[in-house]
């Protein structure tokens, strides 16, 4: 069990700017037991998104994409509104029109235009023209899974694809 | 907590706990807490009084304290977080009270629960005072300090015209700003 949560450990972007973020604590089991009765999930995990590991609270998605799994980009419950676009601009990530590979970062973006999921593109499969692509991310504080781009609680919002700059 | 003893039915609860603790910023808890609220009936309870104010209120501090003494996010969360979304409609000086009190206290677990009241409260403040500056044009003084709960999602926030149900020490400057705009337009 996390010792000590809300604390913050040293995280810095590639120009040297500290990022904000906290390790909170776990949710308990059941309360992940209650959401695994949820309609909603249920009919995500029918659509084929898969669980990879357990809830924690110790990171969330932005945790996972730009922090290793260590912390919660930016601290839970902060006021985050542009806070993941300056990560992608200080770790000197470009927008890529399409075509994505493995390893870009898969950005959702709510109407208001603020990033609220990001993820790693983990696979992508081609079936005659159409591109499948396959996402790995943590929902919140919850577990990390690999799902369909769209097939994920975020998954009506506008995606866009990152790549580190060559 | 057991489920049985929430007043928030248990389908709800779980897509609560999925959309809730599935968050990852600030704005998104926010809005699902308010779907939330919309999807329950115990917003209609609210609405036609078999629910009173003051037992809600009571009911978000019952919450509170259970949520408070645990070492991890629990099932309370959810509850408490549809109860808030729920009582930041309300016109009243006592539901500003709570989410003041609610929006002090951001040691985890109470991180997200804190936020939540601390946005809702902001947010409450602009409305009161824009609903207040047009709803009052032209309305009777006796029907000035009716409250009633919006029907639909479409029409966000409260019709009212509990005209500064929040003390001014309470209202920001930028709400303020925004209110005179209102008015000149």
């Amino acid at each position: 069990m996390n010792p000590r949560p809300g604390r913050s450990i040293t995280v810095q972007t590639y120009h040297g700017t500290d990022i904000p973020n906290s390790i909170e604590c776990d949710p308990s089991p059941e309360a992940v037991a209650m959401q695994t009765q949820s309609l909603r999930r249920g009919t995500l995990i029918l659509a084929g998104a898969r669980p990879l590991g357990p809830p924690t609270g110790r990171y969330n998605c932005h945790g996972l994409v730009f922090a290793s799994r260590r912390t919660n980009v930016p601290a839970a419950g902060v006021f985050d509104e542009g806070v993941i676009e300056a990560l992608l601009t200080r770790d000197e990530y470009e927008r890529i029109p399409s075509s994505p590979q493995v390893g870009d970062i898969i950005v959702y973006r709510s109407d208001s235009g603020e990033i609220e999921h990001t993820g790693f593109v983990n696979r992508t499969e081609d079936i005659g023209s159409v591109r499948k692509v396959f996402v790995w991310s943590k929902w919140g504080a919850l577990e990390e899974y690999e799902h369909l781009e769209k097939i994920c609680p975020y998954g009506n919002y506008t995606i866009e694809y990152w790549r580190l700059k060559r | 907590m057991n489920k049985q003893n929430s007043w928030i039915e248990e389908v709800i609860l779980s897509d609560g706990a999925f959309l809730l603790l599935g968050s990852s910023s600030v704005s998104r808890y926010v809005r699902m807490a308010g779907q939330l609220a919309y999807e329950t009936t115990l917003r209609n309870q609210i609405e036609s009084g078999l629910v009173s104010t003051d037992d809600l209120l009571n009911r978000a501090r019952e919450l509170r304290a259970q949520l408070a003494a645990k070492k991890q996010r629990d099932v309370e969360e959810v509850e408490l977080a549809i109860i808030i979304a729920i009582t930041s409609e309300i016109a009243s000086e006592t539901a500003s009270e709570l989410l003041i009190e609610l929006s002090l206290n951001d040691q985890p677990p109470l991180t997200w629960i804190s936020a939540l009241a601390r946005r809702l409260f902001q947010e409450r403040a602009a409305n009161i005072l824009a609903t207040d500056l047009e709803g009052a044009r032209g309305r009777p003084e006796g029907e000035r300090s009716k409250t009633t709960l919006c029907a639909s999602s479409d029409a966000a926030g409260i019709e009212s015209s509990s005209v500064l149900t929040i003390p001014p020490a309470f209202v920001c400057e930028d709400s303020l700003d925004s209110a005179v705009v209102d008015l000149a337009a």
